[in-house]
Parts: C-alpha cells; sequence; structure tokens
C-alpha cells in the first residue's frame, strides 16, 4: 500500500511538473510576435515623447503636440491587440499585457510629460490632506471646500499614507493617481465580466473598451476615483458571490396589485437564464465573511463622497428589486448608513446647501443642461474637444444598444448588465452636481455599456472569430481611441500646469498670513494647496457678468479699491498662463481680457509686482508691500 | 500536511518593518516603499485569504481593496474624534493585521490540509518548495481562467 501509495504521489508530482512546463515553455510564435509588436509599440512611444514643446499646445490639447511616431506606436498597438483577441486559443496574459500598455500610454504619458500634478481640483484635494497634516481635524463649518470637511475619508486616508510613509507632502505620488487607479480598476472590470458571460474573448473587448472610452477625467488624485474602485468591487462581489441560483417567478410578489406589471416583471423574470459563474459557490460562513468585507467598503464609501453611495444605491436596489442578487439588505444597510451620514455628520454642509440640492431634485432637463458647455462662446478648439466628447459618448452608446439587442437576440438576456446600464440614470433627475451629473452617469454605466458595444463583435461564443471582424475591431478601436485623445486630453492646455506656475502659487501660499484676500484670475492654476483656510478666495471669472465688465474697462481702480478693503490683513492677485488659457478657451471674459488687466496693473504705480516668472505674476497694493520683489 | 503560513510571516514581518521605521523616523525611499506595501497590501491580505478565494488576482484586489477601506476608516475615526495620531492608527493596523494573522495561522493548524489545493510533498522536495510550486501554478491558473 505504501508503495502503491508512493508511487501515486511521484504521478501526480510528475504530472504537475508537465503541466508547469507547458505553461511556462509553451511555444506560441503568434504570441511571440504579439509580444514583441507591443514592445515596438513601447519603445516608439517612449523614443515620440521625448522632445515634446507644451508650449506649442494649442486648444485642441495634446493630440496638437503629440508627434506622428506617437500615432504610430497606438496604431501597433491596437493592431497587436486585435490580433491576439483574433488567435483561435487566447492568451490572456498576451490581452493582459495589451491593456496595461493601452493603460500606461494613455494615463501614464501625462506623468511623464508635464511633471507636476495634472488639474486644479486635484491641487484643492491636496490643500484638504495638508489642512489635516496641520490640525488633525477636520472644520465641518469652513466656508470654502466645506463638502471635503464633511465627506473627509479620502483626505484622512491620504494624509495618513502621507505620514506613515514619511512624506512631506502627497504631492509625491498624487500624479500616479490616475495610471493606480485605472490599474485597479482593471481586476474587477475582469471580475464583473466574467459573471456576465464566460467567453473570453467578449470580456477582454469589453475590458479594451472601458479603457478606450473612459474619457471623462474623474480617475484623478480625487475621493471619487477611489470611491469608483469601492463601486467595482461592491458589485463585483455582488455579481459573483451574492447572486441567486434561480430566478423563481412564484417569488415575485413585489406588486401583488399591479398585475401587469407583475405578468411583465415574471415574463421578464422567467427569460433570464442564470449565468453559471465558476468559483461563485461559498460556504455559509464564507459568505458573512464577505459580506462583512462589503459593508467595512461601504463604510469608507459613505464617508469619503457624496455621490457614490446613491449611484451604488441605484444599482444595488435595481439587482434586488429583479430578484438578481441577494443584496436587499446589503441595499437597505447602505441606504441607513448614507442618510445617518448625511443628516448627522455631513449636517454643516446640508444646512448651507439645502435649498440648492431641494431646487434641483426632479429638474431633470436642467441637470442634464447643466452638464454642457456653451459652445458660441468656447474657441473653435473647445468646440472641437466637446463635440468629439459627444461623438465618443454617442458612438459607445449607440454601438451598447445595438450590442444588447444582438445579445438578446442570440438569446442572451443580460438583466445584470441592463440593470447596471441603466441604474446611473436614476440619478439625472436628482442633482445636476455641479454641472457634471452627466459626466458621471456615463463613468458609472461604462462597464455596462462597454461590455454590450463588445457583445455587438462577438455575441456569443458560437459566433467565432474572422479577419472581416478583426479589421472591424481595429478600426472601431481607432475611432475611439481618436475620440479619446480628444476628449480626455482636450483640454490640457489649461489643466497642466507648469513648474514656474506651481512655484508662485507656492510663494503666495507661503507668505501669506490667515485673513488674507486673493484675487485670482480663474480658479484653474495650483490652488488652496497649502495653508488654503488663510485666504478669502476672489476669483474673478465667478464674478458676475456686470462686476467683471467694469473689472475689464477699469482694472487698477476697481482692483485697488478691492484689494484695500481693510477687513483683510493683506491681499494679493495672481495671474498665470493656465488662467489666461482657460478664460479665452471657454469664453468666460473676451479673449485677451486678463493679459490686459495684467498689462494695466504693470503700468500702475498703485501696484507691485512681488513675484513673477513667465507663466505667473502676483500683485499686491504698492502701499501693502511687506517684501521686495522676487 | 500543515501548510507553511507565507502570508501571515509576509504580513506581521512588513507590520513589524513598517512600525520600526515610523518609530526611528527614518526617511528614506525604503521606508516609503514599505509602508505604501503595509498600508495597501496586508491589513486587507490579513483577512481575504481567510476567505479561501480560489483565484489570486481577485484575492489581491479584494485585499487592495479591504486595505484601503480599513486604513480610510482608522484615519477617518483619528480626524472626526479629534484624536489625530498616524502612530496611533499605525498601532490599529497592526494590531488588525497581526489578528489576521493569527486567525490564519490557527487555521492551517486546526485544519492543515486544503482540499482543493493539496500540498504535494514527494521525493525530497521541501514542504517551502512544493507549497511556492502550488502557489505559482495557482497563479498561473487564475490568469488563464
Amino acid at each position: 500500500l505504501a508503495k502503491s501509495l508512493r508511487i501515486k504521489k511521484i504521478k501526480e508530482l510528475f504530472a504537475l511538473d508537465l503541466r508547469l512546463k507547458a505553461i511556462l515553455t509553451r511555444k506560441e510564435p503568434e504570441a511571440i510576435g504579439m509580444a514583441f509588436l507591443t514592445l515596438i509599440a513601447i519603445l516608439l512611444w517612449v523614443f515620440s515623447i521625448q522632445n515634446i514643446n507644451l508650449n506649442r499646445m494649442t486648444d485642441v490639447g495634446l493630440v496638437s503636440v503629440l508627434p506622428p511616431l506617437s500615432y504610430v506606436a497606438l496604431f501597433i498597438l491596437i493592431i497587436s491587440f486585435c490580433l491576439a483577441l483574433y488567435k483561435k486559443d487566447l492568451s490572456v496574459p498576451l490581452l493582459l499585457w495589451h491593456v496595461v500598455v493601452l493603460i500606461f500610454f494613455i494615463h501614464g504619458t501625462p506623468i511623464i510629460l508635464y511633471k507636476t500634478l495634472r488639474y486644479s481640483w486635484a491641487w484643492k484635494h491636496i490643500g484638504i490632506i495638508d489642512y489635516i497634516m496641520r490640525h488633525g481635524a477636520v472644520d465641518r463649518n469652513i466656508s470654502s471646500l466645506s463638502a471635503y470637511h464633511n465627506w473627509p475619508g479620502f483626505f484622512a486616508l491620504n494624509a495618513f499614507i502621507t505620514e506613515i510613509a514619511g512624506l512631506k507632502s502627497p504631492l509625491n505620488f498624487a500624479p500616479w493617481a490616475p495610471l493606480l487607479f485605472n490599474l485597479s480598476y482593471l481586476g474587477m472590470l475582469l471580475l464583473i465580466f466574467r459573471t456576465f458571460t464566460s467567453d473570453k474573448r467578449l470580456i477582454w473587448l469589453s475590458v479594451w473598451f472601458f479603457f478606450l472610452t473612459n474619457w471623462i477625467g474623474q480617475d484623478y488624485f480625487s475621493p471619487q476615483a477611489l470611491s469608483y474602485f469601492f463601486y467595482l468591487v461592491i458589485i463585483g462581489v455582488s455579481l459573483k458571490w451574492f447572486q441567486t441560483k434561480e430566478l423563481s417567478k412564484s417569488s415575485a410578489k413585489i406588486w401583488p396589485m399591479f398585475n401587469r406589471v407583475r405578468s411583465f416583471y415574471c415574463r421578464l423574470v422567467g427569460r433570464v437564464k442564470p449565468v453559471h459563474i465558476p468559483g461563485a459557490a461559498m460556504k455559509p460562513y464564507q459568505l458573512i465573511a464577505l459580506m462583512a468585507v462589503v459593508i467595512l467598503l461601504l463604510l469608507a464609501m459613505v464617508s469619503s463622497h457624496q455621490l457614490t453611495p446613491f449611484m451604488t444605491i441605484c444599482a444595488l436596489a435595481m439587482l434586488a428589486l429583479f430578484r438578481h442578487s441577494r443584496v436587499r439588505t446589503l441595499t437597505m444597510f447602505l441606504i441607513v448608513l448614507t442618510v445617518t451620514w448625511i443628516f448627522y455628520f455631513a449636517t454643516p454642509f446640508l444646512k448651507h446647501d439645502f435649498d440648492d440640492i431641494a431646487a434641483a431634485l426632479g429638474q431633470l432637463f436642467y441637470n442634464l443642461d447643466s452638464s454642457f458647455i456653451d459652445a458660441s462662446i468656447a474657441s473653435p478648439g473647445h468646440r472641437t474637444v466637446a463635440l468629439m466628447a459627444r461623438m465618443l459618448t454617442g458612438i459607445l452608446w449607440g454601438l451598447a444598444l445595438f450590442g444588447g439587442i444582438r445579445r438578446l437576440r442570440q438569446g442572451y438576456w443580460d438583466l445584470s448588465a441592463i440593470l447596471l446600464a441603466l441604474a446611473p440614470f436614476v440619478m439625472l433627475a436628482g442633482s445636476p452636481y455641479g454641472g457634471e451629473i452627466l459626466f458621471r452617469v456615463y463613468f458609472f454605466a461604462l462597464p455596462c455599456m462597454a461590455f454590450f458595444a463588445a457583445a455587438l463583435l462577438y455575441p456569443s461564443p458560437a459566433s467565432g472569430i474572422s479577419w472581416k471582424k478583426t479589421v472591424i475591431t481595429t478600426l472601431l478601436s481607432g475611432v475611439l481611441l481618436t475620440g479619446l485623445l480628444f476628449a480626455h486630453f482636450g483640454k490640457d492646455r489649461h489643466y497642466h500646469f507648469t513648474q514656474n506656475e506651481v512655484d508662485a502659487a507656492q510663494y503666495v501660499y507661503n507668505v501669506a498670513q490667515p485673513d488674507t484676500l486673493l484675487i485670482e484670475g480663474s480658479r484653474n492654476y495650483p490652488s488652496q494647496f497649502h495653508n488654503y483656510e488663510y485666504f478669502t478666495y476672489v476669483p474673478i471669472a465667478f464674478e458676475p457678468e456686470e462686476s467683471r465688465q467694469n473689472l475689464v474697462d477699469h482694472p487698477v481702480e476697481t482692483l485697488s479699491r478691492w484689494m484695500r478693503n481693510s477687513k483683510y490683513e493683506e491681499a494679493y492677485l495672481i495671474i498665470t498662463r493656465s488662467m489666461k488659457v482657460e478664460m479665452d478657451a471657454t469664453g468666460q471674459m473676451s479673449p485677451g481680457s486678463l493679459e490686459s488687466i495684467e498689462q494695466a496693473l504693470l503700468q500702475s504705480p498703485e501696484f507691485k509686482v512681488i513675484f513673477e516668472n513667465v507663466d505667473a505674476k502676483i500683485f499686491t497694493l504698492a502701499e501693502r508691500t511687506r517684501g521686495g520683489r522676487e | 500536511m500543515m501548510r507553511f503560513p507565507v502570508w501571515p510571516i509576509i504580513i506581521i514581518a512588513s507590520a513589524i518593518g513598517t512600525g520600526i521605521a515610523m518609530f526611528l523616523n527614518i526617511r528614506t525611499p525604503i521606508r516609503t516603499a514599505i509602508s505604501f506595501w503595509f498600508l495597501l497590501i496586508c491589513p486587507g491580505m490579513a483577512y481575504v485569504r481567510l476567505l479561501e478565494i480560489k483565484e489570486f488576482f481577485i484575492e489581491l484586489v479584494l485585499a487592495i481593496a479591504l486595505s484601503i477601506a480599513l486604513n480610510t476608516i482608522v484615519a477617518e475615526v483619528l480626524v472626526l474624534t479629534n484624536i489625530w495620531s498616524p502612530f496611533r492608527g499605525l498601532v490599529v493596523l497592526i494590531a488588525i493585521c497581526v489578528a489576521g494573522s493569527t486567525l490564519q495561522i490557527i487555521k492551517t493548524i486546526v485544519s492543515p490540509k486544503d482540499t482543493d489545493q493539496p500540498v504535494k510533498k514527494s521525493m525530497g522536495i521541501k514542504p517551502w518548495m512544493a507549497h511556492l510550486r502550488d502557489r505559482i501554478e495557482k497563479l498561473l491558473r487564475g490568469f488563464q481562467q
């Protein structure tokens, strides 16, 4: 017996060695060729971005300065991915490698090129972290950026990480956030798509389309980017482990009084075949432990961001309502948690903004309209970018619609995916969210939209592969990538900041005392990232039309009057390159307005420049000057 | 055959390393690297391993998510209760990690046999080598799926 056991073990070990050897030394010339293609793409990309002159960037953003070689690199990557998808025997590591390279091209390029933190809101987030690191607390009644003090999770986390890691500021790691967030999304997207289908080709094309159409730029160093990661994890876990095995028609007693609705519901649910998800079976104690993990994620999410809990409630409620997932308890818990946070911890914010929130409820068209820019006053480049973004959105949603229909015709009732694609649209009626609600809806619907768009090409494993499909996938990827480059990087002329601008902002935030008046050309510069509570901010761009016009007509008189206000200890005016670019591009002020204000102040003896470089100037009243000129 | 508790040892070692670096206030890139590793992976991995998820990449992403959530909750409690002290927070996280790692070790002792992934040992191969090979195979299988 001992001998036979020993022989069995030896056989097992031998078989294992053979399997390992087969995986590690599999001879796949095609796969090696494609990996080689991606290496060429990487080399071309690295070589092409060496000598980019950012000063030549126009109103269409980064695309205006990318050399042709960059586009060749991107095109090679697309071809290589589509060829990898064409292979009969799919190589998952190869597809993963392509997606990682794509993420690095898109989200790593700004880090390498700009060398400073991109996007002015990211700098404000640094300011809140700086506040927590200095005070060890938040001020929920603060007037400026009060929402962040009422939902401080993300900022407390980063203050904590910065301190533990022995860093002076989160600026050391914040620029890497888009890259890291997108890589983290990748893992959860794979989990979610695998609950929709077992077709690997469809799964990977969905992932590919997600990253080609994620243009709205909510993956920067921000609470929403982190909360979105939590959202994906919660949805992924719910779909994989909390899904019901059988969708029973008889259990549909939600609407006993509405027979038509009920019968429609029964018919709908009856058509849905539960997807077999490998590895979804768990013991009860494991499910309870997973539920505990999800509850911790919900706690972190609810305290970090205002909108994401509502999006998650919509998504989970949809799944729960259609009995597609065992998440009713989770949904109820999230509702209680969100309401408790808003009415207990975030009361100061609620008191201050209640009228605006209440007024926007149910105003669907107003909320929708607030998301669009006024194309009549924007620069031609800015209009092109807006148009490209709208076209990209339209193309994706159109593809998703036809993809969904094609899946239905093939007999796949992807109820979970349909519900998750539609759930975010409920929020359109809730709030304009600072003119961003449509972007957020797009972002939360994106995973399922990308899935259905991919399903148009590969609706089922039986649909097979062909050269025609591969060519269409390549062309479509090219179109989507072109849209992405315009839509995602289209505002980079004013979204990126030079080191000179950072130096100017650093100067004013370091020298100013508490109770300082800071007049800004606009909010678009590296703003509020240090000692931010010392200032009262007056952005010229946010002034009423009449006041702005008065300022343009009589800059010296108006600004000197404002800055003489005895309420403030000190008063400064900052004008930077990115402010001028933004004003000219968006048309908020007539082109050249900030430049003319700057010139008028330079010629006036009433004002003195206390800091200047080629990209920024800081003025103060000559009579209030403390230090010398730098 | 008892499984070699690789992760509990990594987690506890990382916790000790981060604690020492913080206590001695060493300001080097190594401290940054070990702190990020500890904060973003270890607290979550201390508990996610108990769930016995068979795919490594899902286990990893869940561990990262849980780690970030735990860090957020600990940091937020310190901020909202006005007792901000990163060192205190780190001690709490280390305690969380040690508790999770201990549970993993106890689980290994109580139920040493992993029915899904038996540790092969024969032909003079040491247990830790067999375990490592098992892990590599599991990882590769995870990607293949």
